[in-house]
């Protein structure tokens, strides 16, 4: 349980799981089990009459709508959109064609105001996604895009919020609400695949309205230009990588250039993780080779040059970021400390739907991801 | 005798589908109240929690095939139960035949063990309710669900950087609308963060 004092808040506004764990439930819990197994649930099982649908969205804080109990309450279900290479339509030639099908889909609006920049971009796909920009003094923008498919429900959520009057022509038919006089949400109507809400943090009206009166409608080039370091362009990624690898030492026989050629990621937490992978597992598929054919000095040229990833540069950039860091060292205090039979060990998998069994490992590849790691089939005992 | 066999599944008419079986009865043993919770917690009417878990679960059968395998089926399976929420509040409601004892059931302790809703509770929940969808969930998950932020970025397929960017957000306008002192803001990840699946750790 963690201790963050917002979380304890909003944790005693419901009830625990612990509370939940005691409920006389199994009963129920069995009958649902058994229906299932026995494929009486299959075509869900005839529905009772439907009630009217609820709202989950937006209610005005007031001590009216305080006082009612909060529906549903869920987001958008964020739809993954598949990126392909290849085929990038009219857009930059330039970027990524993955970036470039994501601008071309947006409308691709740029705050102009000065002092103005993209400081975070989150979900950068085609369908769904959000751009927030800054002023650097603790006002920001949010741009988010939805599939707009959705538009139909979200309006109707946002009808329950406190509608303004205000007007952004130069934006096309908009509809602004305000959750708080410094809190003001915009929906646009659908443009092609998606449908855009602006949302303001900590800008009054006449601070919001000049914001949103300083939306542009750019090209690819200049919204794809626009976007933070974090995003790294395929122009940028050769240089990306050999700067990332510039403190790393590199295995015997491994090649980066494949890494530097693939346009596929485009944050750079992922290029990190995934340059750091191709190092790493090099030498952990060294260190194996070497324990395993008793190459004493193989090992020791592989345990050192793990152990050096507490150094790197890379790691130590994004280790606040997710666990990656994090789990590299652990991995390499790991073999300096000869816990070869833990790295080493495989995994069983049994119970698949094939029938088969299936053999994983070694452990540090499966960690890691490495191309060395091993998946395949033990057992055929079963199988279709 | 486990659940797989008393529905008649056994290893001579089928070992493929005893092995789906028992997998699935393991899974829905492990996880079944941390669904219900995840509904119970998400929905005005209490006994809805009754339907998601059912719903759910069904997902989980008919897609066994993707269900993971190890520690991660509840994050996989939270997940599902986030777009079965989500698609509850979006269209017309609808109630499981299958539900139907475990909606009484619950029904009936709701009615015993009423959750007492002061008025900060109903506040928070009201603060809640002006969230965007995702920061919301983000924080509901880290509060009700106790996930860290890599985990939160597995269930709701977020990179963990942006789990914590909207984390900070959303605990950030919360304490505004209620009107709180803010807490610590740094959210550095526990020793607990694992990868997540694509492959991030």
């Amino acid at each position: 349980m963690n201790d963050e004092p917002t979380d304890e808040i909003v944790r005693n506004a419901a009830r625990s799981d612990d509370a939940i764990s005691r409920w006389d439930v199994t009963g129920g819990e069995d009958d649902l089990l058994q229906a299932i197994l026995a494929g009486d649930a299959e075509g869900a099982g005839g529905s009772a009459p439907a009630r009217p649908r609820r709202r989950f969205l937006g209610l005005p804080l007031s001590p009216l709508r305080a006082g009612l109990a909060l529906a549903c309450v869920a987001g958008l279900v964020v739809v993954a959109f598949a990126l392909t290479s290849g085929g990038a339509g009219t857009g930059s030639t330039s970027f990524a064609d993955a970036a470039v099908r994501v601008a071309e889909a947006n409308p691709r609006y740029l705050v102009t105001e000065p002092g103005w920049s993209v400081t975070r971009v989150d979900e950068f796909e085609a369908d769904s996604g959000e751009i927030e920009f800054g002023d650097g003094d603790g006002h920001g923008l949010q741009i988010t895009w939805y599939p707009a498919r959705y538009y139909g429900s979200y309006y109707r959520d946002r009808g329950e919020v406190a509608e303004t009057d205000f007007s952004f022509p130069e934006l096309g038919a908009s509809r602004t609400v305000s959750y708080s006089d410094t809190d003001f949400a915009t929906m646009l109507e659908p443009d092609g695949a998606v449908f855009v809400e602006i949302r303001g943090d900590r800008l009054s009206e006449t601070a919001y309205k000049a914001v949103l009166g300083s939306l542009e409608q750019v090209d690819v080039d200049a919204w794809l230009d626009a976007m933070p370091e974090s995003v790294v362009k395929p122009d940028e990624r050769a240089d990306a990588v050999d700067e990332i690898v510039a403190d790393m030492p590199i295995p015997p026989g491994v090649n980066l250039e494949a890494l530097k050629s693939d346009a596929g990621a485009l944050e750079r937490y992922q290029l990190v993780a995934e340059t750091t992978s191709v190092v790493a597992c090099g030498w952990l598929d060294q260190w194996a080779a070497a324990y395993k054919g008793g190459d004493a000095a193989a090992e020791a040229e592989a345990t050192a040059a793990l152990q050096s990833s507490h150094q790197w540069a890379a790691l130590k950039e994004i280790q606040h970021q997710g666990g990656y860091s994090a789990v590299v060292w652990e991995i390499a205090d790991w073999v300096k400390n000869d816990q070869r039979e833990y790295l080493l060990g495989t995994g069983v998998s049994s119970g698949n739907p094939d029938g088969r069994v299936y053999g994983y490992g070694p452990r540090y590849a499966t960690a890691l991801g490495c191309d060395s790691e091993h998946k395949h089939v033990i057992e055929e005992s079963g199988a279709k | 005798m486990n659940a797989a066999e008393t529905v008649g599944l056994t290893p001579a008419n089928g070992g493929e589908e005893l092995d789906r079986a028992s997998g699935f009865e393991a899974l829905f043993r492990a996880n079944s109240r941390a669904i219900l919770g995840y509904g119970l917690r998400r929905c005005a009417r209490e006994e809805d929690a009754a339907d998601v878990l059912a719903e759910v679960m069904l997902v989980a059968w008919r897609r066994w095939i993707d269900v993971p395998k190890d520690e991660t089926a509840r994050l996989w399976l939270y997940g599902v139960a986030r777009n079965v929420v989500a698609n509850r509040s979006r269209t017309e409601t609808r109630q499981l035949r299958v539900a139907d004892r475990l909606r009484g059931q619950i029904s009936a302790q709701s009615s015993e063990d009423p959750f007492e809703r002061r008025d900060a509770s109903e506040a928070v929940r009201a603060a809640l309710t002006l969230l965007s969808d995702q920061d919301r969930e983000v924080l509901l998950l880290s509060a009700w669900e106790d996930l860290g932020p890599t985990e939160i970025a597995s269930v709701l397929d977020l990179t963990p950087v942006a789990v914590r960017s909207r984390l900070h957000r959303a605990r950030t306008r919360l304490r505004e609308q209620l009107d709180v002192e803010p807490g610590p803001a740094l959210d550095l990840p526990s020793d607990s963060e694992r990868a997540d699946q694509k492959g991030r750790l």
